[in-house]
């Protein structure tokens, strides 16, 4: 049996394109990837997920129930963090979280008093006055309170600062150890690289690729930004899997594709000002990770 | 139903309902307090008011003829207002009931927890029910106290009871029109300016077919029309056709906010 499991799964807004024949075999247990630019369908499948959208065509499967007939069913071993969380303002977090509680018949035990400390969270405070970090929290600890069989997280990550998201990615590995599988939306690759056994890759409402973690970081590339210092040359580096180098007056960029140890060694015979190595943009990920793919497929 | 989201809505709209009942309570209690000194000064009232225009006397259907008896006064002010300030309340209460939750996008916290569509609407009707039959409740009973007080309790309370009944009938019919509009808008908002126009509308329409008697097709589109405000009279009692009317429409309009709501993309 699946954790999640669709078949053609399909969404229009009247004419827009929401998802397209969407094909997913999660298996539980699993930590699952969903990578994707904003606007890729990636809140639609979730939102199909949890029955607040009906499919236009296509079916999908929760520990296979329906997900459109066995909805209240399927919910009760699912938690679920938003992107933008928007609970209650008027109650007090211990409230947002009791009320939450009360709909899957729980008193709040010790595993609830881990959570609050390990977060840091004060109960008492109104929902409307917490930060959007904050109400990351609160939508955190309400998702694992009924230490569900399936997490379902929408870009979890926004809004914490680093501390608070290794907190979380600790909590949930330990919820994974648990036996929960986790449904990780996201547009951060480097979250979803450190987190996640596999990974699919959504763009335009269809799932163009999938893969596990180990096969996906041999493709990944970083983006290398280096400043010489004034008056010293720089050199044409000979490490190969550099793509897209733009060179500006002292300032030198490109994408990197390989073994890091080996261009920064060429790196250090430079007189180097300062150099930064980010995550490209996922638009640039995706441009460069298919052009790989399909020249693989061409060899 | 479920019992954390019925008591949580029944918390929560209750400073409306409470405002609202105030009004109207403090409304019905002060038109009786003025009984007596209009019953006394009757001849001179029903001089004046023969006076007005014939079409002005018609249009506000007071029944002054009828003031002796302390329900055909009440009558008069009980068609005009209560239904109407009630009416607003109910009307405005039961939009915003289901679409604060979208509008609030709370809808997406709600959903996501183990409870069905049906279980939604059916805890938000009965907080509706509930609020809408507890401020006429108490309409009645100020209605009851103060007809007593000023009359001796020489009036019929059973033909107060019906009165009442229509007046609750409209508001819930009121209430779920709200509601039902809200579950069909693709994304749902508070429709109070919306509300209160079609309460004064199809108030409007009364008042037409009251003034010029062609427009009975109107008669169609207003619930006013079908409440029976003849209480003075001694065979006064529940019409099987209004209630019908009632009933049929209200029934109707709960199975189809249940019909539509169960499909609804919930477009947070």
């Amino acid at each position: 049996m699946y954790a999640i499991e669709t078949e053609g799964l399909t969404k229009f807004y009247g004419k827009d394109r929401g998802i397209i024949d969407l094909d997913l075999r999660i298996n539980e247990g699993e930590i699952f990837g969903f990578i994707g630019p904003n606007g890729s369908g990636k809140t639609t499948t979730i939102r199909l997920f949890l029955c607040l959208l009906f499919p236009t065509s296509g079916s999908g499967k929760i520990f296979n129930y329906d997900i459109v007939k066995d909805s209240p069913r399927i919910k009760k071993n699912v938690g679920f963090i938003p992107t933008e969380v928007n609970y209650y303002e008027n109650m007090t977090v211990k409230e947002l979280i009791e009320y939450s509680a009360s709909f899957y018949n729980i008193s709040l035990d010790r595993h609830f008093d881990q959570l609050i400390d390990a977060l840091d969270l004060d109960l008492a405070r109104k929902i409307e006055d917490l930060s959007m970090g904050n109400k990351k929290k609160v939508a955190v600890v309400q998702s694992l309170i009924h230490n569900p069989r399936l997490l379902i997280l929408d870009e979890p990550t926004s809004g914490l600062d680093p501390l608070i998201q290794n907190h979380l990615f600790d909590i949930l590995n330990k919820q994974n150890e648990k036996g929960t599988t986790i449904f990780f939306s996201s547009h951060v690759l480097g979250d979803v690289e450190k987190f996640c056994h596999r990974v699919a890759f959504i763009k335009d409402g269809r799932i163009v690729n999938e893969d596990d973690i180990n096969s996906l970081k041999k493709k990944l590339l970083s983006r290398i930004s280096y400043r010489i210092k004034e008056g010293k040359d720089d050199i044409t580096l000979q490490t190969p899997g550099i793509i897209s180098l733009e060179k500006n007056k002292n300032s030198t960029s490109f994408l990197y594709k390989g073994e890091l140890s080996i261009l920064l060694k060429e790196l250090s015979q430079l007189s180097i000002e300062n150099i930064t190595i980010t995550e490209p943009d996922l638009e640039e990920v995706f441009i460069h990770y298919y052009e790989s793919d399909s020249r693989e497929e061409d060899n | 139903m479920n019992l954390n989201l019925f008591l949580r809505e029944l918390k929560n709209n209750l400073k409306g309902t409470v405002l609202t009942s105030f009004i109207v309570v403090l409304y019905i209690a002060f038109s009786l307090l003025i009984y007596s000194s209009m019953k006394e000064n009757i001849s001179r009232i029903t001089d004046f008011y023969y006076l007005m225009p014939e079409s002005f006397q018609v249009a506000f259907n007071f029944h002054i003829n009828q003031w002796d008896n302390v329900l055909g006064y009440y009558v008069t002010y009980f068609v005009y207002f209560v239904p109407i300030i009630t009416g607003c309340y109910s009307i405005i209460l039961g939009a915003k009931i289901l679409s604060k939750e979208e509008q609030n996008k709370t809808a997406e916290f709600l959903l996501s927890r183990p409870i069905s569509r049906n279980q939604i609407i059916s805890s938000k009707l009965l907080t509706l029910f509930i609020h809408i039959l507890g401020i006429n409740l108490l309409a009645f009973l100020t209605g009851l106290i103060g007809c007593g007080i000023v009359s001796d309790w020489e009036f019929n309370i059973k033909s107060l009871v019906i009165l009442h009944t229509y007046g609750c009938l409209i508001c819930l019919l009121f209430g779920l029109i709200g509601f039902f509009i809200t579950v069909v808008m693709k994304r749902a908002k508070a429709i109070s300016g919306i509300g209160i126009g079609i309460i004064l509308v199809t108030y409007f329409f009364d008042v037409m077919i009251r003034v010029f008697g062609k427009v009975q097709f109107l008669l169609y589109l207003t619930p006013f029309k079908y409440i029976n405000i003849e209480a003075h009279s001694q065979d006064y009692s529940f019409d099987t056709w209004r209630l019908i009317y009632f009933i049929g429409i209200s029934g109707l309009l709960i199975v189809l906010s249940y019909v539509f709501y169960r499909r609804k993309d919930i477009l947070v």
